[in-house]
């Protein structure tokens, strides 16, 4: 039984001949931003998609809060409190924002969902009350994102900027207690990005929760980390503080072919 | 020797099938439509072909050909000149290739990318529109044609077959291997493996995607006219437009088998799916109640069936290698355009007249006005009356259930299902015998009829979980067509079909009028409450995305298995209702052409919108009805213009007509008006429709967020 809040110990996936994650272990303490770095095919998103259940390891536990996670079917993991968001934004493309904050809210109303139908259909005061403080958690969500011209637009008409803020406001309404970030700020332009960390920074305070995040853009995860992980081709490279990181030859070597003054490099 | 009989039978019988599925191959592996109309397009050519070939047409009952402008009396019945062998058959060729042509370009080049739902109801839509021109066209009963060739009757070692046998089963070996080598060999066969793979990627190469298609129908036709001359030959030699139009299953099925890319894995498919057949029905049943159950006519439907669910499921190496499985649900609403989206248009227009605040603000009691209007004439007539109009207002309101159950699977949870009619008649078969047998009555058969449609729709529902898309599609049609020619004919339902209306009166039609009325509105104000609630979110999300769905918590199984036993549930009681009004059940009002049609009327009504069911009964039942008192001949023309619809709606608006009047009449958005006016029609851009437009204006949004303050007020959930 692991110490950590979050532990991942020793996840391995293979793709037929291709090993993509290779005895992978680190920890993630409650309240701790870690970020995941790595050039393309490091195999961060599938380590995501690992912890989200979408790829059954090969060997491995995942711990949260002294649960494997392996063990949970998937959608039961964010019944356990794993929020998480994908690297193109995969929201629902035929609803409203409002809608979609408001499904993210799904595993906050109580009730089976054959319970559910019943009542529902027959709209017992019940349904209604709960649904009534769904739609006011939602907008107050959406509120706080600044999104309240946007609020009954479709998922499918908005820029990605604002989609992504959809996205969060969605982790927000539905208050994980670890967040799986899959790169918040591909898509969107360089001045939001820069707006990016403090709003990350902000939601930790307001939420109370952890997040492990994957990112391209280096000043942002650098800036907002408390601890960095490094990833190539499936195995940790190397991890520590944002400044360990930044200064192991192992990741200058994997990332950028060479050493050179890094801060150089992203200004 | 049996065994061995009925195996080379089933052999023969398997080509065919695999005749018939290579041209559903050849389009599929090109283009990725499910083509539906595969049947259609193959019976035509078949019907040009008999009618000009001069060995069969002297002999047949309606040797000319009816030309009928609708709505009009003006029509023209030439007699085809009567052709030698071959030339009959280069024309009847010829003219499927046109019409194979002419579908490519006229309607499905305008559906590249087009989600599933709209591929599968565009080829419907086709298919019904072809079928009730040429049921005009060339005849409304079926002819019986002469034998192709002097059929020999060859028997080696005791088994028979015929020459048009070793014809069907050499000709659909060489299709297989000679379209295998011309796809690996060839150009112009490899151009088309290549748009398969990514129409981007090829175009890029230079590849004219829009002629690999043209070519792709092209062939698919020709096939389809050669498979249908020659099954018709081979088998009962009756020339009709239902036998082959049932025949897609099999097709699809053999397709299947080839993972609906290889010609010769279609090919081995035909022939096992025959031999399955051959061998199921040749079992000498143990017991009297398996003997009736499964020696029934529909026995090869109900093995098709069997086949299709175990191949998916089990989705073995050797089929599904290479062969791309759904991702998506295959069911979403239109993408937003460039340009005004056509409903902004609308509104733009309604509001420089000053209209739109009027209908949105200002015409509360005008719509109330609205709605007494329509539903006053519903309550019209006398309660205690035999009225045709109960008729018809009855199989208004089973229509409107019936799209009410396909918005609940299929545009709400996205789970594309053809077998809507089957827990319908599961739920009519059930109600003949609650009500007849154990005297029930009225008030606990109807809800009762509808707790028989779910496990019906649960028995399909957990094969679904594994499928998406059109895979599901085909099991959902295998099913519906299992129903129809297997389940629902067999004698004890045929001789339990009989209603007994009891307290509603024998003798009345009103009042089961009236009754089920109210039992569909109770339904309607249900789902209408379900949608508000965070069921339909969760239904809605699994069709939107069924991962981001998994990772906020939305068990995927339980919630399309409970979106399969609702739908089930309505259908059962659109079921109860039509046992109420017909009093006798019978198996041909539940068939997989009528499933097909309410799709379409769906889907032109507007999948995703509960009033579609209203609004489909209103536009395919009532007002045919009205129209056809005062202008002929409007039934067949009414099939036709619904086909035409079908396509016309899924190629310009598939979100339907209830989407779009919804999107017209919806509140005023934030800055809203100054988008009109900021936009003239030639720009066609939408800043209205793009978010957050320019860089800046989101960057501020990402400031405003960053610098927020989330402190929830006390007495909100979760504070």
């Amino acid at each position: 039984m692991p110490d950590s809040f979050f532990e991942i110990a020793g996840i391995s996936l293979r793709f037929g001949g291709l090993q993509v994650l290779n005895d992978v272990s680190f920890t993630v303490e409650q309240g701790e931003i870690v970020g995941l770095i790595g050039p393309n095919g490091a195999g961060k998103t599938t380590l995501f998609d690992v912890v989200s259940g979408f790829h059954k390891p090969a060997g491995g536990h995942i711990w949260f809060k002294d649960v494997d996670l392996v063990e949970e079917r998937p959608y039961r993991r964010a019944w356990l409190g794993l929020g998480r968001t994908f690297q193109t934004a995969r929201l629902f493309q035929n609803e409203t924002v409002l809608d979609t904050v408001k499904t993210a809210c799904h595993r906050r109303m109580g009730g089976g969902a054959l319970v559910s139908t019943l009542r529902g259909a027959l709209g017992t005061p019940s349904s209604v009350t709960a649904e009534r403080e769904v739609e006011e958690r939602a907008q107050m969500m959406i509120a706080r994102l600044g999104l309240d011209d946007y609020s009954n637009k479709l998922c499918s008409e908005l820029s990605y900027g604002t989609l992504r803020l959809t996205e969060l406001a969605s982790m927000l309404a539905m208050e994980p207690e670890l967040v799986l970030l899959d790169e918040p700020s591909s898509g969107i332009a360089q001045r939001e990005t820069e707006a990016l960390g403090p709003l990350l920074l902000e939601l930790r305070e307001e939420l109370g929760a952890t997040f492990l995040l994957i990112e391209h853009d280096m000043p942002l995860i650098m800036g907002i980390s408390d601890r960095i992980v490094a990833l190539a081709s499936g195995e940790i490279l190397a991890q520590g503080t944002p400044a360990e990181v930044q200064a192991n030859d192992q990741v200058i070597e994997s990332y950028l072919g060479g050493r050179v003054d890094l801060d150089e490099v992203v200004a | 020797m049996y065994w061995a009989q009925l195996v080379v039978a089933g052999l023969f019988a398997g080509a065919v099938y695999a005749l018939y599925g290579q041209g559903i191959t050849l389009v599929y592996k090109a283009t990725r439509v499910p083509n539906f109309a595969h049947g259609a397009i193959g019976t035509v050519g078949a019907f040009v072909f008999f009618k000009l070939w001069d060995g069969s047409a002297k002999r047949l009952l309606i040797p000319w050909i009816h030309f009928k402008i609708p709505f009009t009396g003006v029509s023209w019945n030439p007699n085809p000149p009567a052709l030698p062998f071959a030339a009959a058959l280069a024309v009847a060729l010829v003219i499927s290739v046109l019409l194979g042509l002419l579908v490519e370009r006229a309607a499905m080049r305008y559906l590249v990318d087009a989600p599933t739902i709209s591929l599968i109801v565009a080829t419907i839509g086709i298919f019904i529109v072809i079928t009730g021109l040429a049921i005009d066209m060339f005849n409304q009963q079926t002819e019986t044609v002469p034998p192709l060739f002097n059929d020999h009757v060859y028997s080696v070692g005791g088994i028979r077959f015929f020459t048009t046998d070793v014809i069907v089963a050499i000709l659909a070996l060489v299709l297989a291997i000679g379209l295998g080598t011309f796809f690996r060999f060839t150009n112009l066969g490899i151009a088309i493996r290549a748009t398969a793979d990514s129409r981007e990627t090829s175009r890029l190469l230079g590849i004219s995607a829009d002629r690999v298609a043209a070519f792709a129908w092209a062939a698919g036709s020709f096939l389809a006219t050669l498979a249908a001359i020659l099954i018709i030959a081979r088998s009962n030699r009756q020339l009709d437009f239902v036998s082959l139009t049932i025949l897609i299953v099999p097709g699809f099925t053999a397709a299947m088998f080839g993972g609906f890319t290889s010609l010769v894995g279609t090919f081995i498919g035909g022939l096992t799916l025959g031999v399955a057949q051959n061998l199921f029905i040749g079992v000498h049943w143990p017991t009297r109640f398996l003997s009736t159950a499964f020696g029934a006519a529909g026995a090869p439907q109900f093995v098709s069936f069997l086949v299709v669910v175990i191949v998916l499921m089990t989705r073995p190496k050797f089929i599904f290698k290479g062969v791309r499985v759904d991702e998506e649900s295959g069911v979403g609403l239109g993408k937003a355009r460039s340009g005004l989206a056509p409903e902004d248009q609308l509104r733009r227009v309604l509001d420089r007249r000053n209209t739109l605040l009027l209908l949105l603000e200002d015409w509360k009691i005008g719509r109330w006005l609205l709605a007494a209007l329509c539903v006053i004439p519903l309550l019209a007539i006398p309660v205690f009356t035999v009225s045709y109009w109960s008729t018809v207002l009855g199989s208004a309101v089973f229509y409107a259930l019936i799209v009410l159950s396909i918005v609940v699977l299929t545009g709400w949870t996205g789970q594309i299902s053809l077998a809507a009619l089957g827990f319908a008649g599961a739920g009519a078969f059930g109600t003949a015998l609650l009500s007849t047998q154990f005297h029930i009555p009225f008030f606990l058969v109807m809800p009762m009829s509808g707790l028989i449609g779910i496990p019906l729709a649960l028995l399909i529902g957990v094969p679904a979980l594994r499928l998406r898309g059109f895979f599901l599609a085909l099991a959902t049609l295998a099913f519906m067509v299992a129903c129809e020619t297997w389940l629902f004919p067999q004698s004890f339902f045929s001789t339990h079909n009989d209603v007994a209306r009891g307290v509603l009166r024998d003798d009345l039609s009103q009042p089961s009028f009236y009754m089920s009325l109210a039992f569909a509105a109770l339904v309607y104000i249900g789902v209408r409450n379900l949608g508000r609630t965070r069921v339909a979110r969760a239904w809605h999300a699994i069709r939107d995305s069924e991962n981001t769905a998994i990772s906020m918590g939305i068990d995927p199984v339980r919630y399309k298995l409970l979106a399969f036993a609702v739908s089930g549930f309505i259908a059962g009681v659109a079921g109860g209702s039509f046992g109420y009004l017909n009093l006798k059940i019978v198996a041909a009002n539940f068939t997989f052409f009528f499933t097909l049609t309410y799709i379409t009327a769906a889907v032109i009504s507007g999948i995703a919108m509960l009033a579609a069911g209203p609004l489909a009964a209103f536009n395919f039942v009532l007002l045919p009805t009205i129209t056809a008192r005062s202008i002929s001949g409007t039934n067949e023309a009414i099939f036709i213009i619904g086909g035409l619809l079908a396509v016309l709606t899924v190629i310009q608006y598939p979100n339907g007509l209830a989407y779009f009047y919804s999107r017209v009449l919806r509140r005023f958005e934030a800055g809203e008006r100054v988008a009109w006016a900021s936009t003239t029609d030639a720009e066609g851009i939408a800043p209205a429709a793009a978010g957050a437009g320019t860089e800046e204006e989101e960057e501020e949004l990402f400031n405003r967020a960053a610098h927020g303050d989330l402190s929830l007020p006390a007495g909100v959930p979760g504070a």
